[in-house]
């Protein structure tokens, strides 16, 4: 067979093709990303999608677990402070009943119930960024608010909760009346008032009566704080979770995404190589010549 | 004498033909770069001088340019089929270009827009996560609708060319049944017009996938489609370009019937492939993604309440049909205006979330007839872009090797070498040489005859 070399044919072809795959090691190798377009590797590119997908549902998990995180340490908080004021309460309603109690004793005890219940009102109608946590789902109304002489439940009894991973949720906000009254004929702040009344007044029956409602009160407080206590285990729970899941995913997206440096430069070695040959080899081809050696 | 006479003419004739050698070995040189241009060879035979004798010389029978007919047409037909991958892959390498990379895309868009939803969830009453809402709500809208408009210009892209080509191929068809005309009544040596007609009709096939059969006279048929002519002996039949009725889009016409769908091969077969197949259904994915997200999002946001109370408010505006739900995706006027009513409330309570929950949820959830995911609705489409232009980028690749190695071949046979030509130069130039040698011998032999008798 004849053979004849056609500069644009044979040379130009190799020299394009060892040219395309030198520049796209280059970009590999300056952008550290192994998916230029789809093209390249269609199932790869679909896969990182997923991933990418996956990486951004985890992020928004993430966030509003730590949100729920935060919003749990403050609930504790104070749930903890209303627990501390409660029992002190009772302490000092118990040292003002019974017979050995003096009217200066039962005044000052009068007067310290009367502080506890004031801070326990502003415990319960306490805000976090803005909201009110124990009205249920009317976070924009103060959960008990003194009309007249009768404390009033202003909030409902729709807790709000938050979506964690796993369709898990926890509480973002309390139904306020379900702790500070439950099944209870009077919230704790009236509770709270009528006791301090019948201390001023040594009326020990009803300073028994509450004793007893208050201990009730704390119980429940108790309770609900167990229960806190569980969600905040849940959304340490699902932190780990998410972070461990969020390194897996990444890893996987990395696999499909981000170029192997070490393996690119080697192939942009071997293409650099390739390029050269093929420079080398068009320019030989075009050296010699029979026509050289014309008289 | 009259041996010496003939030894004369013998020579000469040997120095004409020798000299024609030169000359055709130096025209193949003129023309190594020629596109199309077949190497030609002179031929020649021994001039007889009946039954006695040596001979008187040699004939030059003539030029004769050196084509495998074969091959030609192969690379005719392979032509077409590389041409329609090339436009295929150079019009989705655009497309793919638009849909961008993983996670910075519209995939983003939408993650960030439920990502709002979720933000929304964790404080309802806030204002500014309903105006992060809306706002990336509207970004959505504009994504999906910017990627319309992406699809709409590769479609109008490939409508373009389509026109230009064809044009172009009325040209070219012209100019090949002006050649027919000449090379069928050519007197003369036509090898020049063969080249310059197989050039153009190389170029037909690129344009439009023409196909080629051959005359006795030594003209040729071209015709496109399903037998449409094109070229009739020395009769162009121009296409002519019409609009379709619904789309706008060109048609193409031959003898007053529309012939768009019989184009299957060549640059303007591949670019209807693009506007007419591939495109459309990558539009038709894009749209059905948009309907499902607006519709969904709208479905659970009409249940929910706003900041005021308001209810039975859609967030986009409800999309009249699948066919163009992305390009027309937008905001509802009232929720762009006023992002107080972005319901995140099922209850009418400032402090509920389950609507914004609920929004919020369906980035992982199936969402209209298609049963994908918003991730995995976007992944399938672009996933589809990008086996598409693989497809057709191996599919060139593999045709444009096939092309090379045919091109090897015709070279084999038409190629201009100049290692050969300069052997050829050299061989015509010893073998002039050596009949001018032969010529002053016999001159000087008849010189020493004539003076002999003087």
């Amino acid at each position: 067979m004849r053979s004849t070399f056609d500069i644009t044919r044979d040379g130009l072809t190799a020299i394009n093709t060892a040219a395309d795959q030198l520049a796209k090691f280059q970009e590999q190798l300056a952008t550290g990303r192994a998916l230029r377009v789809p093209s390249d590797d269609p199932t790869a590119t679909a896969r990182a999608i997923g991933e990418h997908a996956e990486l951004s549902t985890i992020a928004a998990y993430t966030k509003a677990t730590d949100a729920a995180s935060a919003r749990q340490a403050a609930a504790d908080s104070i749930m903890s402070d209303m627990i501390d004021k409660l029992t002190a309460a009772l302490t000092t309603a118990t040292g003002a009943g019974g017979t050995t109690a003096t009217p200066a004793t039962r005044a000052a005890a009068a007067l310290g119930l009367q502080g506890l219940r004031e801070a326990l009102a502003g415990d319960i109608n306490s805000k976090f960024q803005g909201n009110y946590l124990f009205s249920g789902s009317q976070t924009d109304q103060l959960p008990y608010v003194l009309v007249g002489s009768t404390w009033t439940y202003q909030g409902d009894n729709t807790e709000v909760l938050a979506s964690l991973d796993g369709g898990r949720q926890v509480n973002q906000t309390w139904d306020g009346q379900s702790i500070f009254q439950g099944s209870a004929p009077q919230d704790v702040l009236t509770v709270l008032d009528n006791l301090t009344t019948a201390v001023q007044a040594g009326d020990n029956a009803a300073i028994k009566d509450g004793i007893a409602a208050l201990q009730d009160a704390v119980k429940r407080a108790t309770a609900a704080q167990s229960r806190l206590g569980i969600d905040e285990q849940s959304v340490t729970d699902a932190q780990a979770r998410l972070s461990g899941l969020r390194l897996a995913t990444d890893t996987r997206r990395s696999k499909d995404e981000d170029v192997n440096m070490a393996d690119a430069a080697a192939r942009m070695n071997q293409a650099q190589v390739a390029y050269r040959a093929a420079l080398g080899a068009v320019s030989i081809s075009n050296q010699v010549s029979l026509i050289d050696y014309l008289k | 004498m009259s041996g010496l006479f003939e030894s004369l003419s013998s020579a000469t004739s040997a120095l004409d033909a020798q000299r024609m050698g030169l000359d055709v070995a130096g025209q193949n040189l003129a023309n190594i770069n020629t596109v199309g241009y077949t190497r030609r060879a002179l031929q020649l035979e021994e001039r007889s001088a009946g039954t006695n004798g040596p001979g008187i010389g040699v004939n030059v029978v003539g030029v004769t340019a050196l084509r495998d007919q074969f091959v030609e047409s192969r690379i005719q037909i392979e032509r077409g089929g590389l041409a329609y991958d090339q436009a295929v892959a150079g019009s989705l390498s655009l497309v793919e270009t638009g849909l961008g990379s993983p996670g910075m895309s519209l995939d983003a868009a939408v993650s960030s827009f439920f990502d709002g939803f979720s933000s929304l969830a964790q404080d309802p009453g806030s204002t500014a996560n309903r105006d992060v809402v809306v706002s990336r709500g509207r970004a959505l809208a504009q994504t999906f609708a910017g990627l319309a408009a992406q699809f709409s210009s590769a479609q109008h892209l490939a409508d373009g060319a389509i026109q230009g080509a064809v044009d172009q191929a009325n040209t070219l068809a012209a100019q090949v049944a002006k050649l027919n005309g000449q090379i069928a009544g050519g007197l003369h040596d036509v090898s020049a017009l063969v080249d310059q007609r197989t050039v153009a009709a190389n170029k037909l096939a690129d344009l439009v996938g023409a196909k080629i059969t051959s005359n006795s006279d030594g003209s040729i048929i071209m015709t496109v489609g399903q037998g449409r002519p094109l070229v009739i002996g020395n009769t162009a039949v121009a296409l002519t370009i019409g609009q379709a009725a619904v789309t706008g889009l060109a048609t193409i016409q031959s003898e007053g019937v529309d012939v768009t769908p019989e184009f299957t091969s060549g640059q303007v077969g591949g670019w209807l492939q693009v506007r007419d197949k591939l495109v459309p259904s990558y539009q038709s994915q894009l749209d059905q993604f948009a309907y499902d997200v607006a519709t969904t999002v709208n479905a659970i946001h009409v249940t929910g309440y706003g900041v005021g109370g308001g209810t039975n408010q859609n967030f986009f505006a409800p999309p009249a049909s699948v066919a163009g739900a992305a390009n027309a995706m937008a905001l509802d006027a009232a929720v762009a205006a006023d992002s107080s009513l972005v319901a995140a409330s099922a209850t009418g309570t400032a402090g509920d979330n389950q609507t914004a929950t609920a929004l919020a949820a369906l980035r992982n959830v199936s969402l209209g007839p298609s049963g994908s995911s918003p991730a995995d609705a976007w992944a399938q489409l672009v996933y589809r872009v990008g086996a598409d232009s693989a497809d057709a980028t191996n599919s060139n690749t593999t045709r444009q090797q096939i092309v090379d190695q045919l091109g090897a071949l015709r070279a084999a046979v038409s190629g201009v070498s100049s290692d050969e030509e300069a052997a050829n130069l050299m061989k015509f130039q010893r073998a002039y040489e050596a009949n001018a040698r032969y010529f002053v011998t016999i001159s000087q032999t008849l010189e020493a005859l004539m003076a002999m008798v003087s």
